[in-house]
């Protein structure tokens, strides 16, 4: 038989009891969680040569691979968060829109529990918040300002809504709240 | 009255003020009473519209920073209201709302507690212009239609004569 069997195994770290692999009996009780068989043709075989070194990239690749699966599975986690984040955004400020939709008192406004919800939920609101502001020019600059401690509106276009959104989209797209 | 002018308002337009809201917001509100004027917009408010601005949001933190008002000593009171009016717009308080030639008038509401929370202007004898809120602008017969509790009702008019400020 010209191949040589090379069994890959990556340690499991950390060890948990009861969490054996099924090649416990030769590498011993949980030390190692995945083992991977493959045949390298004899040649191949001895240290130090170019081919030796390519198997390697067998193991990095495995290693990429449980990475990527690692990235992904955050990814799948952040845009779960996300869409619930959007989805309790959206409620509040329907609710808060309802409301408050017909006054003119910034103080009665502001004071709306569903707003201050949106307010206390922090950070995570922005984006929601500078993309609503940009679509209705709805009044978030309270809610904005309470959450970042920012104010990029100079008192002179304080009150000119076109004018305060234009000061904090600008203000989201240098931090990356908006693109 | 007009309901909705359809030179304003397109076929498919959704009003804010739903026949709904307008009965939780406004019970004394009846349809004949009024007529839309403009469609839903959040760029000026009441008080902005009474002052013939539609371009800002018009109240006191807008006057605090217009006008270099102390922050911690703020009056939002309707007669806090009526008092920077004075000061910085020339109005001057009156009697009633009845159309006097060569004056603008306006009113200003408030709830229980003399909070300041909506504004009217007199257009033409018996006819009130009014913002409602993030809401359309109509034109109302009477003043007492928006009385409630969220406006309250018109505590102060004030006047100013034509094409001053």
């Amino acid at each position: 038989m010209n191949d040589y069997l090379i069994r890959d195994v990556f340690l499991k770290e950390p060890k948990k009891r009861g969490y054996y692999s099924h090649r416990s009996n030769l590498y011993g009780k949980g030390e190692y969680l995945y083992t991977i068989d493959r045949k390298i043709p004899r040649e191949n075989r001895a240290l130090g040569t170019a081919k030796h070194l390519d198997n390697q990239d067998y193991r990095k690749d495995f290693f990429a691979f449980t990475s990527e699966c690692k990235v992904w599975t955050q990814v799948f986690k952040t845009s779960t968060l996300n869409y619930v984040y959007q989805k309790q955004f959206e409620d509040l400020a329907a609710k808060w829109k309802d409301d408050t939709g017909a006054l003119s008192n910034l103080i009665k406004i502001t004071k709306n529990k569903n707003y201050r919800l949106i307010i206390e939920l922090g950070e995570r609101m922005l984006p929601f918040i500078l993309k609503d502001l940009e679509k209705t020019y709805d009044y978030w600059f309270t809610a904005l300002q309470e959450i970042t401690n920012k104010n990029p509106v100079p008192d002179e276009d304080f009150g000119n809504v076109k004018k305060m959104t234009e000061h904090w989209l600008k203000w989201g797209r240098q931090h990356k709240y908006v693109s | 009255m007009k309901f909705l002018d359809p030179e304003i308002f397109p076929n498919n337009y959704i009003l804010a003020a739903t026949p709904e809201k307008r009965n939780e917001w406004w019970p004394q509100l009846k349809d004949e009473d009024f007529e839309f004027k403009s469609k839903r917009t959040t760029l000026y408010n009441c008080l902005a519209w009474a002052i013939n601005n539609d371009k800002e949001i018009v109240e006191m933190f807008y006057f605090q920073k217009k006008h270099g008002l102390d922050a911690n000593n703020l009056d939002h009171s309707v007669k806090g209201y009526a008092e920077i009016l004075n000061k910085f717009y020339g109005f001057i308080e009156c009697e009633n709302g009845d159309y006097e030639d060569g004056f603008e008038k306006i009113v200003l509401y408030g709830d229980v507690h003399d909070d300041w929370q909506h504004a009217a202007r007199l257009l033409k004898a018996g006819l009130w212009v009014s913002k409602l809120g993030a809401w359309e602008d109509i034109e109302h017969l009477n003043l007492d239609c928006l009385n409630g509790e969220d406006y309250g009702e018109p505590k102060v008019f004030m006047k100013r004569k034509l094409n001053e400020n």
